[in-house]
Order: structure tokens, then C-alpha cells, then sequence
């Protein structure tokens, strides 16, 4: 498996300790099982594709996975402690392709609510939509476990996308209650939001119909802004309704709504419904929110 | 196969499989926490290959490639949320069976030397590990990574010095590991 080397040196050496014994994975029950998969592979899913000149988006930015390597750092995981938050590591290109850029930040430290508002500094939620800001940095703490650090720019990302929904809400209430100046201001916002640097920094395009891998949803990792965009500029409400209802977009705004969240928690049996139920579930609530 | 793929496509990516599944397999299964994701994350990887064949570059250049992949979806956690195909959980069961590849040497030269390698820092450790483990030369350690050859060389390089120095750093018995081309210089 390992290619000789002329002397013995450091790298020889830690093949000593290589977790994978020789031989281990090269028996007849493993190749017998490897054999069956690539014959499935080949035979069950899609043949090789054109090669396309666009890059495939990455569906989930917001973790960076440091990578289980079986040699934990024990110095290494109290420098996280003394550290807090802030880890003073920077990913790799390739990590940045999967998991955005910028310091890697460390969810389950005590500091990271101070640190992450900090980071969310420069995405404007409006008035009275502190808690959507809130629920997303205790979410993010929740999922926080050991060896799973997020970008900054993951984490602006999310934030971008929570204060864009938090906006929508704001103009589709105003736009119902006959507010103009208020739905005006909320309009001009959406209308701005593709082009917040946190957006930006992951994707430089926002591109709703862009096409990814065969299966993949279209759409570059923030095109589900503008069709919301599109609808407020058009002042069809209806239309944001839809898409609000049908959890349209990567960000799905309903999961960035606390309050809703709240309603999922409390009714366990929703579990049942499947996507169209809790979509007409979602649609109850927001017209509930207008009353 | 289905008349819309070649004949020649599927022999290409059966020949690569058949050359890299053992290679992939070890790297994943070093890296992943359970042998369910070492498996689902091995099928991830063939699947794209054979998705994007023509991506996957001929000859030597296709394991690295392979290996880049590998590493994109272990850094995604990408097995996570997936709904395993049942010859996936079969060769999950076998790799199973196989659990003392799992369980490391505690002797003191190899507690030693595992203690001297995660002593390194994180990025030097990857190259390391890629370098002895996966027997990768530099240049396809820097198609894995997405880094240049130069910047992997250097690190190795420093990596190797690195790791001298820990080995010579360790307790007492572990100074007879250094040998060949890393012995210390007589004092």
C-alpha cells in the first residue's frame, strides 16, 4: 500500500503507527463487499456527466469538520479552551471551497455568543427582530460538538441569510397592514441584500437557476434571494407567501423564525405531516401573524 | 450498462476502482469515526468519479484526485445525513468484522510516535500522514490539498525536521527510532 522509500526516516517510521494495519482491509469477505458496491455503483446512478464549466455549490457551508484523524491533540484541545472562541486558524482553499472563509471560530466556546454577535455586526436585522439574531447563535451553539469549528464567513453567511428573511417578514406584515414608508424600507433592504459583502464573500453571483450536480437543487448558495427580491420589487405578496410557505430556498426563512420553530417544538405529532403539511402549517401561521 | 454510457467509460472507471478502492478505503477508514462512514463516504467518492469521469484525470494524476475528494467530503461531514444503500451497510459490516484495524498499538514506540505526529501542527500533520500513510509523493499531496507542490515540499520538509526533533524530544527509549537519513549528527 505504501511506497518504499530508499532510507529509513521519520515518515518510514510512522507507518509503525499507522491505525490501518497492512493486509487488514485486503480480505476476501471486504473485496467480495468492495467488488458488489462498484458493480452498484456503476449499474444504479448516473453515468459520467459532461464536465460543466460552472462549480458545483456546496449545500451546507456552515461547518467546517476537523478532519477525525484518530490522533487527538490533547495540547491542541486546551489551547481551545484558553483560546475561547477565536482559534486563530484559517482554513485551507479546499476548506474554504466546502466550509467559507475566515477564522475558524469554535461554536462550543463560552465566548462564542460575544464573538458571534460581533460577527453579525454588519448585517442589519431591523427593529424588534433581535431574538431571529439570538435563536440563530444558540442554534448554532446547540450543534456545536467536539472537533467542529465554523467559518466566520460561514457564520455571516448565516446571518445574512436570517436578517434577509427577518426583512421579508417585515415588508409582507407592512405591506398587509398598509405601512408603505415601512414596507418601503424593508423593500429597499431586500432589494440590497444580494450584494452584502457577507452574501458576496461566499457567492460573488447569486444565481437562482444555476445548475449543479444531477439531483442537486439549482441555484448558487444565495440565488433563493432574488426570486424573494423579485416579488417584493413586484409588490406580489402572494407570491413571497408562496415561497415563505414552501420553506423555498437553502436558507428556508421559516427556520431562521423562532417563533415558529417554538410551534414545531411544541407539536411533535407535525413530524407525520411531510413537507406540503407543515408548508400549509407555516402558511396558518404567518396569517395568523397578521392578526 | 445503459446504451446512453460507453462501454469504454465503464471500463475505465471499473480499472480505476479496481486499482484505488483499497487505497481510498484505508485513507477513509483512518479518517472517519465509524466504519459506517468510512463505507457511505468511500460510495460518495466512487459516485462522483463516475459522475464527472471526464474530470478525473488519466493515469497517476486520477488517485490523488480521488483522494481530493475524499477529503472535500470528510471535511463536509458529508456522510451524516445520508440514507445508506444496503451494499454500502454490507461492506460497513465487513470493515466491522475487521475492527482491530481500529484499535492502535499502545507499545511505547508507537504511543512515541503517534504522540510526536499530533505534535505537529495541524496542516504539517495532514501532509505527514498523507505522505507515510497514503504513500502520496509531493506534488500529488498538493493535488489533495489544492495547495502548490512548492508549498508542500516546504511543509513536508519542516514536518520531517519536526518530527525529528520530537522523536529525539521523547522519553529516553524512544531515541534509538531515529535512524537513516534523520539521525541527529554525533555531538
Amino acid at each position: 500500500m505504501h511506497t518504499s522509500r530508499p532510507t529509513a526516516d521519520s515518515l518510514e517510521l510512522l507507518k509503525e503507527c499507522d491505525p490501518v494495519q497492512q493486509g487488514a482491509l485486503s480480505g476476501e469477505a471486504i473485496d467480495h463487499a468492495l467488488t458488489n458496491l462498484g458493480v452498484a455503483l456503476v449499474s444504479s446512478s448516473e453515468g459520467p456527466a459532461p464536465v460543466r464549466p460552472r462549480r458545483a455549490i456546496r449545500k451546507r457551508r456552515g461547518l467546517l469538520v476537523t478532519t477525525a484523524v484518530l490522533l487527538v491533540s490533547a495540547t491542541a484541545a486546551a489551547a481551545t479552551v484558553v483560546m475561547g472562541a477565536h482559534t486563530g486558524r484559517y482554513p485551507t482553499k479546499a476548506e474554504v471551497a466546502v466550509g467559507g472563509p475566515g477564522e475558524a471560530l469554535d461554536p462550543a466556546a463560552p465566548d462564542f455568543r460575544a464573538v458571534a454577535l460581533d460577527v453579525a455586526a454588519d448585517i442589519p436585522y431591523p427593529d424588534g427582530y433581535g431574538a431571529w439574531r439570538d435563536y440563530l447563535i444558540a442554534r448554532e451553539v446547540a450543534a456545536a460538538s467536539d472537533g467542529v469549528l465554523e467559518s466566520t464567513g460561514a457564520l455571516q453567511g448565516w446571518f445574512a441569510a436570517s436578517g434577509f428573511c427577518a426583512w421579508v417578514q417585515v415588508w409582507r406584515q407592512a405591506d398587509h397592514a398598509g405601512d408603505a414608508t415601512k414596507a418601503s424600507e424593508a423593500a429597499k433592504m431586500i432589494a440590497q441584500a444580494p450584494s452584502w459583502k457577507a452574501v458576496t464573500d461566499e457567492d460573488p453571483n447569486p444565481d437562482p437557476a444555476a445548475v449543479n450536480d444531477p439531483g442537486a437543487e439549482p441555484g448558487t448558495l444565495f440565488g433563493w434571494l432574488l426570486p424573494y427580491r423579485d416579488a417584493v420589487l413586484a409588490g406580489d405578496r402572494a407570491r413571497v407567501d408562496h415561497l415563505l410557505a414552501t420553506g423555498y430556498g437553502q436558507g428556508k426563512c421559516w427556520s431562521s423564525d423562532p417563533r415558529w420553530m417554538a410551534e414545531v417544538r411544541a407539536h411533535p405529532e407535525w413530524g407525520t405531516l411531510g413537507g406540503q403539511g407543515l408548508a400549509r402549517k407555516y402558511e396558518q401561521f404567518l396569517t395568523s401573524r397578521h392578526s | 450498462m445503459s446504451g446512453s454510457r460507453s462501454e469504454q467509460a465503464q471500463v475505465r472507471f471499473e480499472q480505476l476502482y479496481r486499482e484505488t478502492r483499497i487505497d481510498l478505503l484505508a485513507y477513509l477508514v483512518r479518517r472517519s469515526p465509524s466504519a459506517e462512514d468510512a463505507a457511505d463516504l468511500l460510495a460518495e467518492t466512487y459516485s462522483i468519479a463516475w459522475r464527472r469521469l471526464d474530470a478525473v484525470p488519466e493515469g497517476k494524476g486520477a488517485r490523488p484526485w480521488l483522494f481530493g475528494v475524499a477529503r472535500k467530503l470528510l471535511l463536509k461531514g458529508a456522510s451524516k445525513a445520508r440514507t445508506r444503500h444496503a451494499l454500502v451497510e454490507r461492506l460497513a459490516a465487513e470493515l466491522r468484522v475487521a475492527a482491530p484495524i481500529f484499535q492502535p498499538v499502545e507499545d511505547e514506540r508507537s504511543v512515541a510516535l503517534r504522540a510526536a505526529l499530533a505534535s505537529l501542527p495541524e496542516r504539517e500533520r495532514e501532509i505527514v500522514m498523507l505522505a507515510s500513510w497514503e504513500g502520496l509523493a509531493p506534488k500529488e499531496i498538493a493535488v489533495v490539498l489544492g495547495q502548490p507542490a512548492n508549498l508542500v515540499r516546504v511543509r513536508l520538509h519542516r514536518a520531517r525536521k519536526r518530527l525529528k526533533r520530537a522523536l529525539l524530544g521523547s522519553a529516553g527509549g524512544t531515541r534509538r527510532l531515529v535512524t537513516g537519513s534523520d539521525a541527529p549528527p554525533a555531538v
